[in-house]
């Protein structure tokens, strides 16, 4: 039989790891949204207006690559310490959802327009919209606490 | 009166009741803090890999550096002021707690950092763009400016896993007993 018991997980054993592996997953998000920010910036013309966002999305994209990457990395060992708590937890499961959308969302969309002449209201609502999806899952993140 | 007083007095005070007691105010709070350290940190990680040069190669130190700079310091602002209203929420706690303090120091270092850095690289950016190599001592800057602030995210985070030692009766009375 498979049997997972998270008493056996490393991350409840020992002292160090679960708060260690919090801090990589709150710099890494801090990498990969601070940099999707500052396209969201440049596209609502409010920074970054020397540069084109066509231009931020290239120069951050391989950071905000390595920010998600580790982000996930440690957001999976995260939920591995106590899974049934998390898939019961409901801001858990926004945040999943959200995260899924954000993730399709930066590479299609919010891409597309970035890179492209689009009129600046196409700009302004998709750097809103990026900013908006972002904001709620940080907020969602949070809340797995409060409830 | 002592520096704990002045802790205990903070905590008692209505709004930092109200915070600590509220079931939204205090996450909503929380919440705001950890997005500014995701929008406007991130910002600052940014600059230091710029500075290092690490990212946006592409774009001058100079662009980066002072079109980010009025983002960063209301970020700056909005993170120190949740963080002030946490904090001062359940100061009892927060005043013996080594993690705390360690962050605080480190928080001070950070305003050393800009006042020894600040006219040399921050505000010297020009004389690192068209081509010419970053100074050591703008990558110095970079490099303990990256320490500080993943510090003061580490510290932040265990701030939650102190736990207290004992009352000292308490443990004079074990003491006792045997």
């Amino acid at each position: 039989m498979l049997a997972y018991d998270p008493a056996t997980n490393p991350l409840n054993n020992n002292e160090w790891a679960f708060p260690l592996t919090e801090c990589f997953h709150l710099a890494a998000m801090a990498l990969s949204i601070g940099t999707i920010a500052v396209v969201d910036l440049r596209l609502l013309g409010l920074g970054m207006r020397r540069q084109s966002s066509a231009q931020l999305v290239r120069n951050t994209e391989l950071w905000t690559l390595a920010g998600l990457a580790i982000v996930i990395t440690s957001g999976l060992l995260i939920f591995s310490s106590d899974p049934v708590h998390y898939l019961n937890n409901g801001p858990f499961q926004f945040k999943m959802a959200v995260l899924l959308l954000g993730i399709v969302y930066n590479y299609t969309v919010h891409r597309k327009v970035a890179c492209s002449e689009a009129p600046a209201a196409r700009g302004v609502l998709a750097g809103g919209f990026s900013i908006l999806l972002w904001l709620s899952l940080v907020f969602s993140g949070i809340f797995i606490a409060f409830v | 009166m002592s520096l704990a007083d002045i802790f205990h007095a903070i905590q008692s005070t209505g709004w930092a009741t109200d915070i600590r007691e509220s079931a939204l105010v205090y996450p909503v709070i929380m919440s705001l803090h950890l997005s500014a350290i995701a929008f406007f940190g991130g910002m600052i990680l940014l600059t230091n890999l710029r500075l290092l040069g690490l990212a946006m190669t592409e774009t001058p130190v100079s662009d980066v550096v002072k079109q980010l700079r009025p983002w960063k310091l209301a970020g700056l602002a909005l993170i120190l002021t949740c963080g002030i209203l946490l904090a001062s929420s359940k100061a009892d706690t927060y005043y013996p707690n080594p993690y705390f303090r360690i962050k605080m120091l480190l928080l001070t270092l950070t305003g050393v950092h800009a006042l020894v850095f600040r006219r040399s690289v921050y505000r010297n950016t020009a004389a690192m763009d068209s081509g010419r190599a970053v100074p050591g001592k703008a990558k110095l800057a970079a490099c303990l400016s990256l320490c500080l602030w993943l510090g003061i995210l580490s510290m932040g985070r265990w701030i939650a896993y102190y736990e207290a030692p004992k009352p000292a009766a308490a443990s004079a009375q074990s003491a006792g007993s045997q």
